[in-house]
């Protein structure tokens, strides 16, 4: 199911408010995709990179993008000028000025896992999957070409950003969404869907509500346990429904469940991922 | 050691999700209890969390009501971009002409409402105006999660840095030189840096940069100001910081990268939250259910193993204290919700 309707994209953002699973699940779907026959690309962009660890033994490319590589890359590699980019760019003082502009990191980032996708860049991956900054960093990643665009200012390196702004609109690119049943992350994610839906152009793949609690027993545990399971259960429900009633409409097709896992092993394998993966399910049969 | 009520600012660092905002608003809670004034920023509460203590979006740090019980105040403000921007663009540029230059032009504009990297400058420049306002007790900081947490405490060195590097003379002066000689002299001069940078941006648009970053020379030299003050402050011994964790769900990995690498950058002994601990009666009726009985067991059972996990880890890597926070079994969402488990915690540990 999952590669069935990703089979298309070249480009998928993980999201969501932290703490809700986007890491493990970026790496369980690059694993599906690569069971598929994919070769998969899995990004992240942070000075505390997770994803080797995540990932180790499953034999899945991993890259983290920090902003100074994405402007080394970009000069270097792209447009080709070693020279300049020793010359000036190398220094460090170079570097801060430019790690203080406003919008700069964040296209040379867009634009450097673009870049990863265009063969001439020496890649050979179908498909990446971007473990992506949690909701308003992502908000602000995700809208920030279109606002370099409207500054008017032109230039090559604009055209740079026009590209990845009209990759980003193609098509080839999607995002799947995170939240867990819990009200704060719940609230929090009915007031960043219609958000993200009205600014950003890259469609949803789906809403994936992770963790959710597979029905139990509890009549016949002891009194305190049992108080606090079905309190929890019943905590995890309403969440749930609140996440149903307040998703917008057009989004509500695009709903899914994966349950709450046994046992979360450290790092994950092949057999976990598939595991958490065979859980999911239509968050219409709740 | 002395409490973390007695310092004058306290700096709550952790990854997403595991209650950040929430501890830095039941500790603010706690101080005003103490008849503390308090003032508190977060940099991206929930909403329901802002709404819930009736912060407002805009604008300055406000008085909430917490009735007349209270002792002390808290105001709590949520950061504003361009509302700090342009204050800062005020504060800092010398001629009205100048400040209406800057305010209308399109860098400026999309730069103070569209994007994120600002956010950091203008948080520790609103910081920095309430740890040294004068006006409250204490300042409680709530900062972006993950490795955000790590760029906002190291911004302060970058701006600092910006007269330590001859950032102005490397960066200003080849633009203001442009400025008066124009850009064809300068390329001519050989000077590599514009060169360079006219090969990736293009000459024009180098030209409309140049002239902006002249613009702006005063705003940069406040920011650089400010920057070294904001090190002062964290630097200062009344200046505490603290980690804060949560057993809920696998975050254990998460929180030992970024305690360690908040110590790297010099944030030694920190103090350690732990969110979301079972109830005593919980765990121990838990100890007798066979692990595989259920999913749902088995994570809370891996919650006890985690806070386990977290507190031999902590001990092993600073000397602060480690606050220990029980899961009350419902949402903490409201002022009163918060205070009650505030009041709570205090009994708990009789020590914040």
């Amino acid at each position: 199911m999952w590669s069935d309707s990703l089979i298309h994209r070249k480009l998928v953002f993980v999201t969501g408010k932290g703490g809700v699973g986007k890491t493990s699940c970026s790496v369980a779907l690059a694993q599906s995709l690569s069971d598929s026959g994919k070769r998969v690309l899995l990004v992240e962009s942070s000075k505390l990179p997770q994803l080797p660890e995540y990932s180790r033994g499953l034999g899945i490319d991993t890259l983290n993008l920090e902003i100074s590589d994405c402007f080394r890359d970009y000069i270097v590699d792209n447009l080709g000028q070693a020279r300049l980019y020793e010359a000036v760019f190398s220094r460090d003082v170079v570097k801060t000025f430019l790690e203080t502009i406003p919008g700069l990191g964040e296209v040379m980032l867009l634009g450097r896992i673009f870049w990863a996708l265009n063969p001439r860049s020496g890649n050979q991956y179908d498909v990446i999957i971007f473990d992506a900054p949690s909701s308003g960093h992502f908000l602000s990643l995700l809208t920030t070409p279109k606002a370099m665009i409207e500054t008017g200012i032109g230039g090559p390196l604009m055209g740079e950003v026009q590209k990845v702004y009209d990759f980003l609109k193609s098509g080839a690119a999607s995002m799947i969404y995170l939240v867990t049943p819990e009200e704060l992350v719940v609230s929090e994610a009915i007031d960043f869907l219609p958000q993200i839906q009205a600014k950003v152009e890259v469609p949803m793949e789906f809403i994936l509500l992770n963790r959710f609690p597979p029905h139990i027993d509890s009549s016949r545990l002891k009194p305190f346990l049992r108080a606090w399971v079905d309190q929890e259960l019943r905590r995890s429900r309403n969440a749930a429904k609140m996440l149903f009633d307040g998703v917008p409409e057009a989004l509500r097709s695009k709903l899914y469940t994966l349950d709450l896992q046994n046992s979360f092993e450290f790092p994950m394998n092949a057999i976990i991922c598939r595991k958490l993966l065979s859980t999911l399910r239509i968050a219409g049969d709740l | 050691m002395k409490s973390l009520l007695d310092s004058k600012a306290v700096v709550f660092i952790g990854p997403g999700g595991v209650g950040k905002t929430t501890s830095a608003v039941v500790f603010s809670l706690l101080a005003a209890w103490q008849g503390k004034k308090v003032g508190l920023l977060s940099i991206d509460p929930s909403k329901r969390l802002a709404s819930a203590l009736g912060m407002d979006l805009k604008g300055k740090p406000k008085l909430l009501d917490m009735g007349p019980e209270v002792k002390g105040t808290i105001h709590a403000g949520v950061v504003d971009l361009k509302q700090i921007f342009d204050d800062k663009v005020r504060e800092f540029s010398k001629s009205q002409a100048k400040i209406d230059k800057i305010l209308a032009h399109p860098l400026y504009k999309a730069a103070s409402t569209n994007l994120s990297g600002p956010v950091e400058y203008m948080s520790l420049a609103r910081f920095q105006e309430m740890v040294d306002g004068g006006e409250f007790d204490i300042v409680v900081l709530d900062t972006p999660p993950d490795h955000h947490a790590l760029d906002f405490l190291t911004r302060p060195n970058v701006l600092a840095g910006f007269m330590d590097k001859k950032i102005i003379q490397w960066m200003v002066k080849p633009f203001a030189l442009a400025g008066r000689l124009g850009l064809g002299k300068i390329f001519s001069m050989g000077e590599k840096l514009m060169g360079g940078l006219a090969q990736i941006t293009g000459i024009s648009t180098l030209h409309k940069f140049a002239e902006f970053v002249i613009d702006l020379q005063e705003v940069i030299e406040g920011f650089h100001r400010l920057g070294t003050r904001t090190l002062a402050i964290f630097a200062d011994k009344s200046t505490r910081f603290v980690l804060v964790s949560s057993v809920n769900h696998d975050r254990v990995y998460s929180i030992k990268s970024l305690g360690a690498k908040l110590i790297e950058l010099g944030f030694t002994n920190p103090d350690l939250i732990i969110n979301r601990c079972l109830p005593q009666q919980v765990t121990d009726e838990l100890g007798e259910i066979p692990v595989g009985t259920s999913p749902i067991l088995d994570e809370m059972g891996q919650r006890i193993q985690r806070e386990k996990d977290l507190t031999k880890w902590f001990s092993g890597i600073s000397s602060g204290r480690i606050i220990r926070a029980e899961d009350i079994g419902t949402e903490v969402d409201s002022l009163e919700s918060l205070t009650k488990f505030a009041l709570a915690q205090s009994q708990l540990n009789s020590q914040v």
